[in-house]
């Protein structure tokens, strides 16, 4: 049999394109499925290495930060009464008691109790008015405002009793403050000029002693 | 007999028939050029997902890697125990801050009232809670709680001030004039 020129162009596209089509089809197509996939997950494990890299290098900032904030942490802590053992205050109060020749007649210490520390403040709401108008010496009606801490200490009451001059008594609460008590407050006051006696209770705001530790 | 040779003819003729190949040539050729393009297409993929299959078992390797992964977790966990800790400051800066603004009661407040104090006044009794003051007084002359009222009224350490009124006791020898005033510590506890 012999083919016309036109036969055996068409029958050499023919093959031709079989040949593309069927090897896109059967070979090249599933080869870039193939090849794509692994290319992804190349990626996803690239970013993963990038990730652990980063993370291992920032290990010397990482460390210095935590060096920083362990000091920081120090520092504010220092801020902070420790734990109250009631002996130890006792014996601080004995010795202040001495100093400014004050007789201590009683300690008692309340029970400890988880709070958050708060500022109470009394202010006269009507006060600009007032000054604007020169009205300072009407009535002052006071409204107490509230700000309080986000975390809790442990807080105590502390019940003293002594007797002493009343130059005496305003010393040792004066006094009460130059211990390492930095967060220990006279909460009230009561000063009998006549018998000279007084009756302080104080607001003592200590760390938890897990905290301390 | 003389013969007349066109070389230019010739030339072209033998030329032509070197360059140009016969169709059937050219058509066993291009299928042949096709099948080799595909194979080489396949080739280069084959090659190129060898490359990738390697470079991935490479990855894995460091990512299987004990010390690598050892040292990647110490790091996670000190990250943590930072970011717990800045938080925990963060806590402390606030509540140093609350206790750093508390208000404390200190002798100012007695040396104050006793400063206002008329001659004839004498103060009994004081009690001090947060910002509340009363005080107790006596006084030898009428006059004395009223003066007492209006120094303390005077004084901007103390705000509010409300004079409850006085009262005779004791006898014509010693007629003293007792009474009580309540007031405010200006600043807060």
């Amino acid at each position: 049999m012999i083919l016309t020129n036109r036969e055996k162009i068409l029958l050499s596209v023919l093959v031709s394109l079989v040949i593309v089509i069927g090897g896109f089809v059967l070979i090249l197509s599933p080869n870039q499925t193939k090849l794509n996939e692994i290319q992804s997950r190349k990626f996803i494990q690239e970013e993963e290495i990038q990730t652990m890299k980063s993370t291992i290098e920032s290990r010397f900032y990482i460390e210095e930060k935590l060096e920083e904030t362990n000091q920081l942490i120090k520092e504010n802590v220092d801020k902070i009464s420790p734990p109250l053992i009631n002996e130890q205050c006792e014996l601080f109060l004995i010795k202040l008691a001495s100093r400014y020749n004050v007789e201590l007649i009683s300690v008692s210490y309340d029970e400890s109790t988880y709070v958050k520390p708060s500022i109470e403040s009394a202010v006269d709401k009507h006060l600009p008015y007032k000054q604007a108008n020169g009205l300072e010496d009407e009535e002052v009606i006071l409204e107490s405002t509230i700000k309080e801490a986000p975390s809790e200490l442990m807080h105590k009451y502390i019940v003293i009793d002594i007797e002493g001059s009343h130059t005496m008594i305003k010393n040792f609460i004066d006094g009460l403050y130059t211990g390492g008590y930095k967060t220990m407050f006279v909460n009230s006051v009561d000063m009998d000029y006549e018998s000279e006696s007084a009756s302080i209770i104080l607001d003592m705001f200590s760390l938890p002693e897990a905290i301390w530790e | 007999m003389k013969h007349k040779i066109d070389l230019y003819k010739c030339y072209k003729k033998t030329n032509k028939k070197s360059i140009k190949p016969s169709l059937n040539t050219i058509v066993i050729i291009v299928p042949i050029i096709v099948l080799i393009t595909v194979l080489v297409s396949f080739y280069n993929q084959q090659m190129q997902i060898k490359q990738r299959t390697s470079e991935l078992q490479v990855n894995q390797k460091y990512l299987d890697d004990e010390s690598v992964k050892l040292e990647f977790e110490e790091v996670i966990e000190m990250q943590t125990t930072l970011e717990s800790k800045v938080e925990y400051t963060k806590q402390l800066d606030d509540l140093n801050e609350v206790l750093g603004n508390k208000k404390k009661i200190y002798s100012y407040v007695f040396n104050a009232i006793e400063a206002v104090l008329p001659q004839e006044v004498f103060v009994d009794l004081v009690v001090v809670e947060k910002f509340d003051v009363v005080i107790h007084f006596k006084s030898s002359s009428p006059t004395g709680p009223a003066l007492l009222a209006r120094n303390l009224r005077r004084n901007s350490s103390f705000t509010n001030v409300t004079y409850n009124g006085m009262k005779q006791e004791g006898g014509s020898e010693a007629t003293l004039y007792t009474g009580s005033i309540n007031l405010n510590l200006t600043g807060g506890f």
